[in-house]
Protein backbone atom coordinates (compact mmCIF):
# COMPACT_ATOMS: atom_id res chain seq x y z
CA UNK A 1 0.00 0.00 0.00
CA UNK A 2 1.23 3.48 -0.72
CA UNK A 3 1.34 6.11 1.85
CA UNK A 4 -1.97 7.78 0.46
CA UNK A 5 -3.78 4.50 0.83
CA UNK A 6 -2.72 3.51 4.30
CA UNK A 7 -3.88 7.29 5.06
CA UNK A 8 -7.44 6.73 3.88
CA UNK A 9 -7.67 3.28 4.93
CA UNK A 10 -6.71 4.64 8.16
CA UNK A 11 -9.14 7.03 8.20
CA UNK A 12 -12.01 4.65 7.18
CA UNK A 13 -11.09 2.41 10.18
CA UNK A 14 -11.39 5.71 12.06
CA UNK A 15 -14.75 6.17 10.93
CA UNK A 16 -16.27 2.99 11.59
CA UNK A 17 -15.03 2.75 15.24
CA UNK A 18 -16.43 6.39 15.35
CA UNK A 19 -19.79 5.17 13.93
CA UNK A 20 -19.94 1.84 16.09
CA UNK A 21 -19.66 4.36 19.07
CA UNK A 22 -22.20 6.84 17.99
CA UNK A 23 -24.54 3.74 17.06
CA UNK A 24 -23.79 2.84 20.96
CA UNK A 25 -24.34 6.18 22.52
CA UNK A 26 -27.44 6.78 20.68
CA UNK A 27 -29.16 3.37 21.90
CA UNK A 28 -27.49 3.85 25.37
CA UNK A 29 -29.18 7.38 25.54
CA UNK A 30 -32.58 6.17 23.97
CA UNK A 31 -32.94 3.69 26.42
CA UNK A 32 -32.34 6.05 29.17
CA UNK A 33 -34.79 8.32 27.44
CA UNK A 34 -37.09 5.19 27.32
CA UNK A 35 -37.13 5.79 23.69
CA UNK A 36 -36.21 2.62 23.09
CA UNK A 37 -36.59 -0.09 25.89
CA UNK A 38 -36.06 -3.16 23.95
CA UNK A 39 -32.19 -2.40 23.53
CA UNK A 40 -31.00 -5.91 25.92
CA UNK A 41 -27.21 -5.36 25.57
CA UNK A 42 -24.34 -2.79 25.14
CA UNK A 43 -21.31 -4.07 24.03
CA UNK A 44 -18.18 -2.08 23.29
CA UNK A 45 -15.58 -5.54 22.72
CA UNK A 46 -16.11 -4.15 18.68
CA UNK A 47 -15.07 -0.59 19.77
CA UNK A 48 -11.81 -1.73 21.71
CA UNK A 49 -10.73 -4.30 18.69
CA UNK A 50 -10.99 -1.32 16.56
CA UNK A 51 -9.01 0.81 18.72
CA UNK A 52 -5.92 -1.89 19.06
CA UNK A 53 -6.17 -2.32 15.31
CA UNK A 54 -5.79 1.57 14.53
CA UNK A 55 -3.17 1.88 17.36
CA UNK A 56 -1.40 -0.90 15.02
CA UNK A 57 -1.91 0.85 11.92
CA UNK A 58 -0.65 3.93 13.00
CA UNK A 59 2.20 2.50 14.63
CA UNK A 60 3.05 0.50 10.95
CA UNK A 61 2.58 3.94 9.25
CA UNK A 62 4.98 5.72 11.73
CA UNK A 63 7.71 2.77 11.49
CA UNK A 64 7.63 1.89 7.99
CA UNK A 65 6.48 5.67 5.97
CA UNK A 66 8.57 7.88 8.70
CA UNK A 67 5.79 10.52 7.92
CA UNK A 68 5.92 14.35 7.39
CA UNK A 69 3.75 17.47 7.59
CA UNK A 70 0.43 16.77 7.09
CA UNK A 71 0.48 12.83 7.74
CA UNK A 72 2.70 13.00 10.66
CA UNK A 73 0.23 15.28 12.04
CA UNK A 74 -2.88 13.12 11.39
CA UNK A 75 -1.23 9.75 12.26
CA UNK A 76 -0.12 11.36 15.80
CA UNK A 77 -3.91 13.05 16.44
CA UNK A 78 -5.60 9.47 15.25
CA UNK A 79 -3.06 7.96 18.09
CA UNK A 80 -4.64 10.62 20.71
CA UNK A 81 -8.29 10.93 19.72
CA UNK A 82 -8.55 7.18 19.42
CA UNK A 83 -8.30 6.83 23.34
CA UNK A 84 -11.19 9.31 23.43
CA UNK A 85 -13.52 7.61 20.81
CA UNK A 86 -13.11 4.75 22.56
CA UNK A 87 -13.75 6.42 26.57
CA UNK A 88 -17.13 7.60 25.13
CA UNK A 89 -17.87 3.71 24.16
CA UNK A 90 -17.30 2.63 27.22
CA UNK A 91 -19.60 5.83 28.93
CA UNK A 92 -22.21 4.31 26.28
CA UNK A 93 -21.96 1.22 28.16
CA UNK A 94 -21.77 2.78 31.57
CA UNK A 95 -25.32 5.28 30.66
CA UNK A 96 -26.85 1.82 29.82
CA UNK A 97 -25.94 0.05 32.42
CA UNK A 98 -27.36 2.72 35.17
CA UNK A 99 -30.45 3.33 33.26
CA UNK A 100 -31.36 -0.13 33.62
CA UNK A 101 -31.24 1.11 37.67
CA UNK A 102 -33.78 3.66 36.53
CA UNK A 103 -36.38 1.78 34.76
CA UNK A 104 -38.89 1.66 38.00
CA UNK A 105 -38.50 5.38 37.42
CA UNK A 106 -39.60 6.07 34.14
CA UNK A 107 -41.86 9.45 34.79
CA UNK A 108 -39.14 11.03 36.67
CA UNK A 109 -37.65 12.44 33.91
CA UNK A 110 -36.12 15.72 34.21
CA UNK A 111 -36.45 17.79 31.06
CA UNK A 112 -32.96 19.49 31.48
CA UNK A 113 -31.31 16.32 31.21
CA UNK A 114 -33.31 15.42 28.23
CA UNK A 115 -32.06 18.47 26.47
CA UNK A 116 -28.58 17.17 27.54
CA UNK A 117 -28.84 14.20 25.99
CA UNK A 118 -29.92 15.91 23.14
CA UNK A 119 -27.18 18.14 23.47
CA UNK A 120 -24.29 15.88 24.48
CA UNK A 121 -25.36 13.25 21.55
CA UNK A 122 -24.99 15.94 19.09
CA UNK A 123 -21.53 17.16 20.60
CA UNK A 124 -20.35 13.70 19.56
CA UNK A 125 -21.76 13.37 16.52
CA UNK A 126 -20.32 16.65 15.07
CA UNK A 127 -16.71 16.27 16.93
CA UNK A 128 -16.92 12.81 14.55
CA UNK A 129 -18.23 15.16 11.73
CA UNK A 130 -15.36 17.21 12.05
CA UNK A 131 -12.97 14.22 12.11
CA UNK A 132 -14.32 13.24 8.91
CA UNK A 133 -14.73 16.49 6.82
CA UNK A 134 -11.55 17.79 8.09
CA UNK A 135 -13.66 20.84 9.85
CA UNK A 136 -11.50 23.15 11.60
CA UNK A 137 -15.12 25.63 12.58
CA UNK A 138 -16.94 22.44 13.49
CA UNK A 139 -14.34 21.65 15.86
CA UNK A 140 -13.88 24.94 17.19
CA UNK A 141 -17.87 25.18 17.98
CA UNK A 142 -17.85 22.17 19.81
CA UNK A 143 -15.08 22.89 21.91
CA UNK A 144 -16.64 26.31 22.85
CA UNK A 145 -19.83 24.04 23.24
CA UNK A 146 -18.50 22.85 26.39
CA UNK A 147 -19.36 25.83 28.84
CA UNK A 148 -22.92 25.02 28.67
CA UNK A 149 -22.17 21.71 29.13
CA UNK A 150 -20.18 22.19 32.39
CA UNK A 151 -23.11 25.03 33.76
CA UNK A 152 -25.77 22.41 32.80
CA UNK A 153 -24.51 19.86 34.37
CA UNK A 154 -23.95 21.93 38.11
CA UNK A 155 -27.62 23.53 37.45
CA UNK A 156 -28.73 19.61 37.36
CA UNK A 157 -26.76 18.42 39.95
CA UNK A 158 -27.68 21.28 42.25
CA UNK A 159 -31.41 20.78 41.72
CA UNK A 160 -31.59 17.19 42.13
CA UNK A 161 -29.90 17.95 46.04
CA UNK A 162 -32.59 19.97 46.29
CA UNK A 163 -35.66 17.52 46.48
CA UNK A 164 -37.82 17.21 49.72
CA UNK A 165 -38.97 13.66 48.79
CA UNK A 166 -37.38 11.19 52.15
CA UNK A 167 -38.25 7.97 50.52
CA UNK A 168 -34.81 5.05 50.10
CA UNK A 169 -36.43 4.46 46.77
CA UNK A 170 -36.09 8.16 45.56
CA UNK A 171 -32.24 7.99 46.50
CA UNK A 172 -31.55 5.00 43.96
CA UNK A 173 -32.64 7.25 41.62
CA UNK A 174 -30.69 10.55 42.66
CA UNK A 175 -27.88 8.72 43.06
CA UNK A 176 -27.89 6.38 39.29
CA UNK A 177 -29.51 9.86 37.75
CA UNK A 178 -26.00 11.89 39.17
CA UNK A 179 -24.15 9.05 37.74
CA UNK A 180 -25.83 9.54 34.30
CA UNK A 181 -25.61 13.03 34.42
CA UNK A 182 -21.74 13.00 35.41
CA UNK A 183 -21.06 10.85 32.43
CA UNK A 184 -22.84 13.00 30.20
CA UNK A 185 -20.86 15.67 31.05
CA UNK A 186 -17.53 13.70 30.73
CA UNK A 187 -18.99 12.75 27.63
CA UNK A 188 -18.67 16.23 26.29
CA UNK A 189 -15.18 16.22 27.52
CA UNK A 190 -13.97 13.46 25.66
CA UNK A 191 -16.22 15.07 22.42
CA UNK A 192 -14.52 17.92 23.12
CA UNK A 193 -10.86 16.67 23.15
CA UNK A 194 -12.01 14.72 19.88
CA UNK A 195 -12.19 18.40 18.58
CA UNK A 196 -8.93 19.52 19.66
CA UNK A 197 -6.98 16.60 17.89
CA UNK A 198 -8.99 17.09 14.89
CA UNK A 199 -8.00 20.90 14.94
CA UNK A 200 -4.05 19.64 15.69
CA UNK A 201 -4.44 17.57 12.85
CA UNK A 202 -5.27 20.39 10.66
CA UNK A 203 -3.34 23.40 12.02
CA UNK A 204 -0.62 21.75 14.18
CA UNK A 205 -1.95 24.01 17.36
CA UNK A 206 -3.24 21.93 20.47
CA UNK A 207 -4.78 23.98 22.78
CA UNK A 208 -3.28 27.37 21.25
CA UNK A 209 0.04 25.57 21.49
CA UNK A 210 2.17 25.04 18.04
CA UNK A 211 2.82 21.41 18.39
CA UNK A 212 4.33 20.65 14.93
CA UNK B 1 17.28 35.06 6.75
CA UNK B 2 19.17 38.15 7.41
CA UNK B 3 21.65 39.21 4.67
CA UNK B 4 24.42 40.02 7.11
CA UNK B 5 24.60 36.59 8.50
CA UNK B 6 24.63 34.79 4.73
CA UNK B 7 28.17 33.64 3.50
CA UNK B 8 26.61 32.51 0.17
CA UNK B 9 24.19 34.80 -1.82
CA UNK B 10 22.83 32.91 -4.90
CA UNK B 11 21.24 35.37 -7.33
CA UNK B 12 19.47 34.54 -10.38
CA UNK B 13 21.42 31.56 -11.54
CA UNK B 14 20.73 29.81 -14.38
CA UNK B 15 22.77 26.31 -15.29
CA UNK B 16 22.77 25.27 -18.92
CA UNK B 17 24.32 21.46 -19.62
CA UNK B 18 24.87 22.32 -23.18
CA UNK B 19 21.37 23.06 -24.29
CA UNK B 20 19.55 21.73 -21.38
CA UNK B 21 18.58 23.65 -18.39
CA UNK B 22 19.75 22.02 -15.33
CA UNK B 23 18.81 25.44 -12.83
CA UNK B 24 16.51 28.04 -13.21
CA UNK B 25 16.72 31.38 -11.38
CA UNK B 26 18.11 30.24 -8.62
CA UNK B 27 17.63 32.80 -5.52
CA UNK B 28 18.74 31.92 -2.32
CA UNK B 29 21.12 32.82 0.62
CA UNK B 30 23.32 30.26 2.54
CA UNK B 31 23.31 31.81 6.47
CA UNK B 32 27.06 31.44 8.13
CA UNK B 33 27.10 28.65 10.71
CA UNK B 34 24.31 26.85 9.70
CA UNK B 35 23.76 23.65 8.53
CA UNK B 36 21.50 23.77 4.94
CA UNK B 37 19.91 21.14 3.33
CA UNK B 38 19.71 20.66 -0.11
CA UNK B 39 16.66 17.93 -0.82
CA UNK B 40 14.86 16.76 -3.97
CA UNK B 41 14.63 14.22 -6.11
CA UNK B 42 17.04 13.10 -8.92
CA UNK B 43 18.01 15.32 -11.07
CA UNK B 44 16.49 18.32 -9.49
CA UNK B 45 19.33 19.87 -9.60
CA UNK B 46 20.31 19.93 -5.90
CA UNK B 47 23.78 18.43 -6.50
CA UNK B 48 24.41 20.80 -9.78
CA UNK B 49 24.09 24.06 -7.05
CA UNK B 50 26.00 22.38 -4.08
CA UNK B 51 28.96 22.49 -6.91
CA UNK B 52 28.03 25.64 -8.07
CA UNK B 53 29.16 26.91 -4.71
CA UNK B 54 33.01 25.77 -5.42
CA UNK B 55 32.72 26.09 -9.20
CA UNK B 56 33.05 22.67 -9.59
CA UNK B 57 30.93 22.41 -12.72
CA UNK B 58 33.85 24.85 -14.24
CA UNK B 59 35.27 20.88 -15.27
CA UNK B 60 32.59 20.05 -17.28
CA UNK B 61 32.15 20.66 -20.59
CA UNK B 62 29.38 22.76 -22.27
CA UNK B 63 28.18 23.81 -19.01
CA UNK B 64 27.76 27.51 -18.74
CA UNK B 65 26.50 29.38 -15.66
CA UNK B 66 24.82 32.73 -15.37
CA UNK B 67 23.72 34.89 -12.68
CA UNK B 68 25.73 35.68 -9.61
CA UNK B 69 26.99 33.95 -6.38
CA UNK B 70 28.35 36.14 -3.92
CA UNK B 71 30.88 35.07 -0.92
CA UNK B 72 31.77 36.69 1.94
CA UNK B 73 30.79 39.51 -0.36
CA UNK B 74 32.86 38.67 -3.58
CA UNK B 75 31.80 37.34 -6.72
CA UNK B 76 32.97 33.92 -7.25
CA UNK B 77 34.17 34.78 -10.77
CA UNK B 78 36.28 37.22 -9.73
CA UNK B 79 38.40 35.09 -7.54
CA UNK B 80 41.11 32.72 -7.81
CA UNK B 81 39.32 29.32 -8.09
CA UNK B 82 42.11 27.65 -5.81
CA UNK B 83 41.47 30.27 -2.94
CA UNK B 84 38.31 29.67 -3.12
CA UNK B 85 38.24 26.10 -3.20
CA UNK B 86 40.29 26.28 0.04
CA UNK B 87 37.54 28.06 1.45
CA UNK B 88 35.29 26.17 0.57
CA UNK B 89 35.88 22.48 0.81
CA UNK B 90 33.77 19.60 -0.57
CA UNK B 91 32.94 16.10 0.81
CA UNK B 92 31.74 13.38 -1.61
CA UNK B 93 28.97 10.56 -1.46
CA UNK B 94 31.66 7.99 -2.00
CA UNK B 95 34.45 8.71 0.70
CA UNK B 96 37.64 8.94 -1.40
CA UNK B 97 40.71 8.85 0.34
CA UNK B 98 44.33 9.38 -1.65
CA UNK B 99 45.99 5.92 -1.51
CA UNK B 100 48.06 7.33 1.06
CA UNK B 101 48.54 7.16 4.81
CA UNK B 102 46.43 9.00 7.11
CA UNK B 103 48.81 11.42 7.81
CA UNK B 104 49.64 12.14 4.54
CA UNK B 105 45.90 11.97 3.23
CA UNK B 106 45.21 15.18 5.73
CA UNK B 107 48.62 16.61 5.11
CA UNK B 108 48.12 16.64 1.22
CA UNK B 109 46.07 19.81 1.15
CA UNK B 110 48.45 22.17 3.53
CA UNK B 111 51.95 20.69 1.69
CA UNK B 112 50.05 21.77 -1.34
CA UNK B 113 49.92 25.29 -0.10
CA UNK B 114 53.29 25.45 1.15
CA UNK B 115 53.56 24.26 4.35
CA UNK B 116 56.68 22.45 5.10
CA UNK B 117 57.30 22.30 8.67
CA UNK B 118 56.66 18.75 9.77
CA UNK B 119 55.89 19.70 13.46
CA UNK B 120 53.60 22.56 12.18
CA UNK B 121 52.05 19.92 9.62
CA UNK B 122 51.83 17.31 12.52
CA UNK B 123 49.87 19.81 14.31
CA UNK B 124 47.37 20.54 11.57
CA UNK B 125 46.82 16.65 11.02
CA UNK B 126 46.67 15.76 14.66
CA UNK B 127 43.70 19.19 15.06
CA UNK B 128 41.91 17.96 11.84
CA UNK B 129 41.27 14.44 12.75
CA UNK B 130 40.63 15.22 16.37
CA UNK B 131 37.88 17.75 14.75
CA UNK B 132 36.73 14.95 12.54
CA UNK B 133 36.10 12.66 15.51
CA UNK B 134 38.50 10.46 13.95
CA UNK B 135 41.82 11.05 16.05
CA UNK B 136 41.23 8.26 19.12
CA UNK B 137 40.51 5.65 16.30
CA UNK B 138 44.00 6.14 14.54
CA UNK B 139 46.26 8.10 17.05
CA UNK B 140 48.08 5.07 16.74
CA UNK B 141 48.41 3.94 13.09
CA UNK B 142 48.68 7.38 11.64
CA UNK B 143 51.16 5.89 8.80
CA UNK B 144 48.90 2.74 7.66
CA UNK B 145 47.13 3.41 4.22
CA UNK B 146 43.52 5.33 4.14
CA UNK B 147 42.73 2.53 2.48
CA UNK B 148 42.68 0.08 5.67
CA UNK B 149 40.00 2.54 7.16
CA UNK B 150 36.07 1.44 7.04
CA UNK B 151 33.80 3.17 4.62
CA UNK B 152 32.50 5.34 8.07
CA UNK B 153 36.20 6.49 8.71
CA UNK B 154 37.01 7.40 5.35
CA UNK B 155 34.30 9.82 4.96
CA UNK B 156 35.63 11.23 8.56
CA UNK B 157 38.98 11.28 7.05
CA UNK B 158 37.55 13.43 4.00
CA UNK B 159 36.22 15.53 6.12
CA UNK B 160 39.91 15.52 8.00
CA UNK B 161 41.00 16.56 4.44
CA UNK B 162 38.80 19.30 3.93
CA UNK B 163 38.97 20.60 7.37
CA UNK B 164 43.24 20.67 7.05
CA UNK B 165 42.54 23.79 4.56
CA UNK B 166 40.56 25.76 7.55
CA UNK B 167 37.82 26.33 4.92
CA UNK B 168 34.94 28.63 6.17
CA UNK B 169 32.32 26.47 4.17
CA UNK B 170 32.43 22.60 3.72
CA UNK B 171 29.95 21.05 0.97
CA UNK B 172 28.63 17.32 1.75
CA UNK B 173 26.84 15.82 -1.06
CA UNK B 174 25.49 12.28 0.73
CA UNK B 175 28.09 12.20 2.38
CA UNK B 176 26.19 9.15 4.46
CA UNK B 177 24.30 7.53 1.32
CA UNK B 178 27.04 4.86 1.40
CA UNK B 179 27.24 4.04 4.64
CA UNK B 180 26.04 1.84 7.47
CA UNK B 181 23.38 3.59 10.12
CA UNK B 182 26.00 3.53 12.92
CA UNK B 183 28.48 5.14 10.83
CA UNK B 184 25.99 7.45 9.35
CA UNK B 185 25.13 8.34 12.91
CA UNK B 186 28.74 9.57 13.73
CA UNK B 187 28.83 12.02 10.50
CA UNK B 188 25.62 13.47 11.57
CA UNK B 189 27.19 14.25 15.57
CA UNK B 190 30.05 15.29 13.56
CA UNK B 191 28.13 17.82 11.44
CA UNK B 192 26.03 19.02 14.55
CA UNK B 193 29.80 19.82 16.08
CA UNK B 194 31.56 21.02 13.05
CA UNK B 195 28.43 23.78 12.50
CA UNK B 196 29.84 25.85 15.37
CA UNK B 197 32.57 26.85 13.55
CA UNK B 198 31.93 26.25 9.98
CA UNK B 199 28.90 26.81 7.23
CA UNK B 200 27.58 23.47 5.94
CA UNK B 201 25.61 22.62 2.78
CA UNK B 202 24.64 19.33 2.49
CA UNK B 203 22.69 17.46 -0.52
CA UNK B 204 20.70 14.28 1.38
CA UNK B 205 17.93 11.94 0.22
CA UNK B 206 17.15 11.58 3.25
CA UNK B 207 14.52 13.36 4.58
CA UNK B 208 14.79 12.24 8.49
CA UNK B 209 18.58 13.19 8.38
CA UNK B 210 17.54 16.50 7.18
CA UNK B 211 15.16 17.23 10.21
CA UNK B 212 18.24 15.61 12.48
CA UNK B 213 21.00 17.93 11.41
CA UNK B 214 19.92 21.05 9.11
CA UNK B 215 18.48 24.35 10.35
CA UNK B 216 17.50 25.18 7.34
CA UNK B 217 15.84 22.83 4.23
CA UNK B 218 15.64 24.46 0.15
CA UNK B 219 13.53 21.53 -1.46
CA UNK B 220 14.54 21.42 -5.52
CA UNK B 221 11.98 20.13 -8.44
CA UNK B 222 12.94 20.12 -11.95
CA UNK B 223 15.68 22.88 -11.78
CA UNK B 224 13.74 25.43 -9.67
CA UNK B 225 14.01 25.79 -6.17
CA UNK B 226 10.57 25.51 -4.88
CA UNK B 227 10.75 26.23 -1.09
CA UNK B 228 12.81 27.18 1.15
CA UNK B 229 12.41 27.45 5.47
CA UNK B 230 13.50 26.68 8.55
CA UNK B 231 13.46 22.50 8.45
CA UNK B 232 11.32 22.34 10.98
CA UNK B 233 8.80 24.72 9.56
CA UNK B 234 9.07 23.30 6.28
CA UNK B 235 8.60 19.58 7.73
CA UNK B 236 6.02 20.45 9.24
CA UNK B 237 3.74 23.06 7.59
CA UNK B 238 5.27 23.33 3.86
CA UNK B 239 3.94 26.50 2.06
CA UNK B 240 4.05 24.86 -1.24
CA UNK B 241 2.03 21.98 -2.33
CA UNK B 242 4.54 20.53 -4.52
CA UNK B 243 6.95 20.40 -1.46
CA UNK B 244 4.51 18.39 0.92
CA UNK B 245 3.37 16.14 -2.24
CA UNK B 246 7.26 15.09 -2.32
CA UNK B 247 7.78 15.33 1.70
CA UNK B 248 4.89 13.16 2.33
CA UNK B 249 5.70 10.36 -0.50
CA UNK B 250 3.18 11.38 -3.05
CA UNK B 251 5.77 11.46 -5.76
CA UNK B 252 9.12 11.12 -6.31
Amino acid sequence: MSIKEEMTNLKEIVIKMADAVVLNMSEAINFYLNKDTTITNINDDLIDQYERLIEEICLNILLKERPFAKDLKEVTGVLKLVSDIERLGDHAEDIFEFSQKLRNFENEKNDDIVELCDYVLKMVKDSINSFIHDDINLANEIILADEYVDKKYIEIIENLTKTNKNDQNYLHFLIYTTLVVKYLERIADHAVNVAEWCVYMRSGFYKDRNLF
Amino acid sequence: MENNQSIFEVKNVDLFYGEHQALKSINLNIEKNKVTAFIGPSGCGKSTLLRCFNKMNDLTSGCKVTGEIIFDGTDINLMNTIELRTKVGMVFQNPNPFPMSIFDNVAYGPRCSGIKNKEKLKEIVIDSLKKASLYEEVKDRLKSSALSLSGGQQQRLCIARAIAMKPEVILMDEPTSALDPIATLKIEELILELKKNYTIVIVTHNMQQATRISDYTAFFLLGEMVEMDKTSELFSNPKNKKTEDYITGRFG
